[in-house]
């Protein structure tokens, strides 16, 4: 770096646009919600699948949802060869 | 691999920008995974560049950087070319892959030329395009990789030319590795990002990325349209090295004969973007083409198939 550009830079100090890696980096993504994934623990064989597919990354390996950012895509429930998710309305939910 | 054996830490964090159902967002999970913490990334202008987030925060966890349309090559040069340096400056103990992940529009149309300069220069990364067959992130224009008859904005009877296959013109390229890849088959595509990340030099990847709102379909069936491609031969899996082009997974089996390849209406008539092609009536004329491509190719490799079988039984079976 020639010497002027040098000093310059040590004056400004390291200026850039760096993004920080976030959860959440727009928000709790859950509000984008209508129809919610519910598992039912007894049907499941722990097959992973869902755990893959899930674009959100909303579902942990021990199979958990994560209510706060999931979005309610339904992937979960149309690919889980159990059959043991339902997507229920969100207002409907006890 | 077997599903339970992939990592469990997430690179890829949630509450991002992407739409329900992403077929992008559901890639970058599989795909780092299998390539790990020691990656570096470079986004090439796609839709990844928008559902990442808006600056200050990120919802990809590896050093990332932004760039321009055509660069993907090009950047990809650099930062390997700086990632050796450093090496061998001592200031890196390992050099990590440099990742660059592009969409079909930064592929196919406007970055071809830097990737397959790199490509020619046999430049130390992996190039991954995932494919939603057109420019999504702008709201639906058609590109290179928008099949025959579907429609986007811009081609609202549906398109008039046949898409080109940009990972057979890598292949002609002779670089080590070229495979594609599908979203309903992770254990498929996680194998072939881990086996990408043992080589070196160019490698390319390209995975088919059913996109919702581009392709008109509910976000619930990202994956069922991703199966249905490979199942009805839209879309096929292989893996090109050392010259030879080997077929997997559901590809694979339809060669061998396990399973059968579907009618392509299946795959047409899951998607709004192909409605035109049933309604108000039947194009039996673009379907029956479309049809009658796939089948030609299967029929093929089918063939070769058996007769390949044919030659080891005699080779095998001892002298008269
Ligand atoms: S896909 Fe279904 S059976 Fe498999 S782990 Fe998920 S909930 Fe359980
Ligand atoms: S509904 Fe979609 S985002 Fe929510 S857990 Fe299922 S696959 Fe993930
Ligand atoms: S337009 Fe398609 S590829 Fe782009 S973020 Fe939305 S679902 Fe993903």
């Amino acid at each position: 770096m020639p010497k002027r550009k040098k000093k310059e830079a040590e004056d400004i100090g390291f200026i850039t646009t760096l993004s920080v890696p976030a959860v959440g980096s727009v928000g709790m993504t859950g509000s984008w919600r209508i129809f919610l994934p519910v598992i039912d623990g007894e049907r499941c064989n722990k097959c992973l699948l869902c755990w893959i597919y899930c674009p959100e990354a909303c579902i942990s390996k021990d199979i958990r949802i994560d209510y706060d950012y999931c979005k309610g895509c339904g992937i979960c429930a149309e690919e889980c060869p159990r059959g043991a998710i339902a997507m229920v309305k969100e207002e409907k939910r006890s | 691999m077997r599903l339970r054996d992939f990592p469990e830490e997430e690179l890829f964090l949630q509450g991002s920008a992407a739409c329900h159902g992403c077929p992008g967002s559901a890639a970058i999970r599989v795909a780092f995974k299998a390539l790990g913490r020691n990656t570096v990334l470079a986004v090439i202008a796609s839709c990844t560049s928008v559902f990442q987030s808006p600056f200050p925060v990120s919802a990809l966890g590896l050093p990332t950087l932004n760039m321009a349309f055509a660069t993907g090559g090009a950047t990809a040069s650099g930062l390997s070319a700086a990632a050796d340096r450093l090496v061998a400056k001592g200031v890196l103990e390992e050099k990590p892959t440099i990742l660059v992940w592009a969409g079909d529009g930064g592929t196919y149309d406007i970055g071809i030329q830097a990737l397959s300069g790199a490509a020619e220069r046999n430049t130390d990364f992996i190039y991954v395009c995932y494919n939603n067959e057109a420019y999504s992130n702008t709201g639906t224009q058609r590109s290179g990789a928008t099949p025959y008859a579907a429609w986007t904005t811009n081609t609202t009877r549906g398109k008039e030319e046949w898409r080109k296959d940009v990972a057979q013109i890598m292949v002609a390229h002779g670089i080590p590795y070229v495979a594609t890849a599908s979203l309903a088959y992770p254990t498929d595509m996680f194998r072939k990002f881990a086996r990408a990340k043992e080589i070196k030099g160019t490698r390319y990847i390209e995975i088919q990325a059913p996109c919702p709102p581009g392709w008109k379909f509910p976000s619930s069936h990202t994956v069922k349209v991703a199966r249905l491609a490979v199942q009805t031969g839209m879309w096929m899996l292989y893996e090109h090295e050392n010259g030879r082009t080997a077929y997997t997974a559901g590809t694979q089996r339809i060669i061998q004969g396990q399973s059968k390849l579907l009618p392509v209406e299946e795959y047409l008539q899951a998607q709004g973007r192909f409605r035109h092609l049933f309604h108000p009536q039947r194009d039996e004329e673009r379907i029956g083409e479309i049809q009658r491509r796939i089948s030609h190719v299967f029929e093929t490799l089918q063939f070769t198939h058996k007769m390949k079988e044919h030659i080891m039984d005699i080779e095998l079976a001892p002298p008269h």
